[in-house]
């Protein structure tokens, strides 16, 4: 238990030790933005995870809480010149806002009926964005975001900050889904009416799980803005919100590491295909087609159900318990 | 003394009275068995008692206090539990977790403190753990703890679902057929485990096909056809009664007819 915990220390140690080097490796800074974006797409896809994979409502809204955080950061430092910082928080809590409002009349919905409604949320989000001129510029979007500091100036100066931004957040997590709390979303996904007569709020737990996600995604949002210093309605269509789903089930649903691996994984691969040129979205099609097939609990169900054999094989006579 | 008592208890669904001004007393610590042909309306009622169906017309009262219509979690943490005729567990759960689920209504952290790890959440947990440690053991699951739940064989998942529904403390404890699909070696195991629940002061009502297992444990039994109760009484006066006889080997034949 305690070698256990010095372990995973030590991992997150070598972890931050390689992320704090990787721009100095790589000095490249195209790849450099393709880690910042990895960090987003991390926020975003473990965000969705608790929504998708541990409390098993299936949405495909997600990126109008990505949106709903970008524009709120990024209008209340423009317009009203609030601090970045200040900015962040205002995104969180507007997002978390928005949270409760897909997650509240959406509890009696389950599966696809879910999905639908979902979906038009995320649409509504961004038609409101592009029509709505006065506040959001429409389709010209908004530009001349402030930046994230005025130090902020490499892209391997925000991956510094987001990288770590990331990990509290997944660590967060981490803690949330081993609780009672993320039990109780657990159970939820299990059985909804087991689960609600073992003494669980369901309108509380469902709502919750929407509204921590969407909190994050705001987060994401918020982050992403700050770092490209432009946004328009063009970022969040539902096709964002499919890939962030993808890097979900890609990595793994219901695991901490699969969403971040998924993220990370998605993101470069996309990335070093654009030498395929139009072939690219077949080959990416193909590659998850594949991944589907051969993995359908995604890399970290693989990863699990490999480990166990070998496990099996290796110390079959050891005595369970920890 | 009364510890669940419905009164005129009715439910309909469209044109059909599925429970039918039916009432009911189970007493502080007792084996009460409720049995009926198919569709009389047994499990209506273990739904109406923990909340999952609203009563269309009468009183559920739980200590004297009414409970008819509130949400199942409140039901839960008032002190009724229960397992399903079709055993609901947590899949894909350990059955640790599966436990640790069933102390959810007795923990008493709140988001924050699971959140950020506080000294509230680690008393709770450790706390909540102890509790499954100690049921599992007692009923021998504890070699088992880290299997997952669909893993188990069929007895055994009865069994875990007794003790995930023990894991919130209930004073009544509602065991919805939980000798189906069981042999008569796990039947007679079963037995012993139910009167073993309720020497640890829960009290039981339950409702089972296997009449050895309704004759054997329950003190009283309440007879139910078409919703209606047309019975209740020891073992020995059941087994004699007209009515109940009718409703489940049929009228006898009337000769010509």
């Amino acid at each position: 238990m305690k070698n256990n915990r010095l372990f995973k220390i030590l991992v997150l140690i070598c972890i931050l030790v390689a992320a704090a080097l990787y721009p100095i490796v790589v000095q490249r800074g195209y790849y450099q933005h393709l880690a910042v974006m990895g960090c987003i797409y991390s926020l975003l896809a473990s965000s969705l995870n608790l929504i998708v994979g541990y409390t098993g409502q299936l949405s495909l809204g997600h990126a109008a809480f990505y949106g709903v955080g970008a524009y709120t950061s990024a209008l209340l430092t423009l317009r009203l010149g609030w601090p970045v910082w200040a900015g962040m928080l205002g995104a969180t809590v507007l997002a978390g806002v928005f949270g409760v409002l897909l997650g509240t009349p959406t509890l009696r919905l389950k599966g696809s009926y879910l999905v639908i409604a979902t979906l038009g949320f995320g649409e509504i989000v961004r038609l409101v964005l592009l029509n709505w001129m006065s506040l959001t510029r429409g389709p010209m979007g908004l530009t001349g975001i402030t930046r994230l500091a005025p130090w902020a100036v490499t892209k391997a100066h925000y991956f510094w900050v987001y990288f770590p931004i990331a990990v509290v957040v997944v660590m967060l997590l981490n803690q949330l889904v081993n609780s009672r709390t993320g039990r109780a979303l657990k159970a939820i996904r299990e059985d909804q009416v087991a689960a609600e007569v073992m003494g669980i709020n369901l309108a509380f737990y469902k709502v919750l799980a929407f509204t921590v996600g969407a909190v994050i995604a705001g987060l994401a949002g918020s982050l992403y803005v700050h770092y490209v210093t432009f946004v328009s309605p063009d970022s969040f269509p539902v096709a964002e919100s499919i890939q962030i789903l993808v890097m979900v089930i890609v990595g793994g649903m219901g695991t901490i590491a699969g969403p971040i691996i998924g993220a990370f994984g998605i993101v470069f691969l996309l990335e070093t295909m654009r030498a395929l040129a139009e072939y690219r979205m077949v080959i990416y099609g193909i590659t998850l087609f594949v991944v589907i097939v051969l993995m359908p609990d995604g890399l970290m169900g693989a990863v699990r159900r490999v480990s166990s054999i070998l496990l099996q094989r290796g110390v079959r006579h050891a005595p369970a318990g920890d | 003394m009364r510890l669940l008592e419905t009164k005129q208890l009715t439910i309909r669904f469209g044109g059909l009275t599925a429970v039918d001004h039916v009432d009911l007393v189970v007493n502080k610590g007792e084996i009460v068995g409720l049995i009926g042909p198919n569709g009389s309306g047994k499990t209506t009622i273990f739904n109406m008692v923990t909340g999952i169906y609203t009563p269309t017309e009468g009183e559920i009262l739980f200590g004297g206090q009414p409970i008819h219509g509130a949400k199942p979690f409140v039901i839960t943490n008032r002190g009724i539990s229960r397992t399903f005729q079709n055993i609901r567990l947590f899949p894909n759960l350990s059955v640790m977790e599966n436990v640790l689920i069933g102390c959810h209504c007795r923990m008493k952290q709140h988001f924050f403190d699971d959140l950020l790890a506080t000294k509230k959440f680690f008393r709770e947990e450790s706390q909540a753990r102890r509790t499954a440690i100690e049921l599992l053991d007692v009923f021998g699951l504890l070699g088992l703890k880290d299997a997952m739940a669909k893993n188990l064989p069929y007895g055994l998942q009865r069994k875990l679902e007794i003790v995930r529904a023990l894991a919130s403390k209930p004073q009544l404890l509602l065991l919805d057929e939980p000798a189906a699909g069981m042999n008569p070696q796990e039947t007679l195991a079963l037995m012993a485990l139910i009167r073993q629940v309720r020497d640890r002061g829960v009290t039981i009502l339950l409702v089972e096909h296997d009449m050895k297992v309704v004759m054997g444990i329950c003190e009283r039994i309440v007879v139910l056809n078409y919703g209606r109760k047309i019975a209740e009484g020891t073992a020995a006066e059941i087994q004699n009664n007209e009515e109940v006889i009718q409703a489940y080997l049929g009228r006898q034949a009337k000769t010509g007819a």
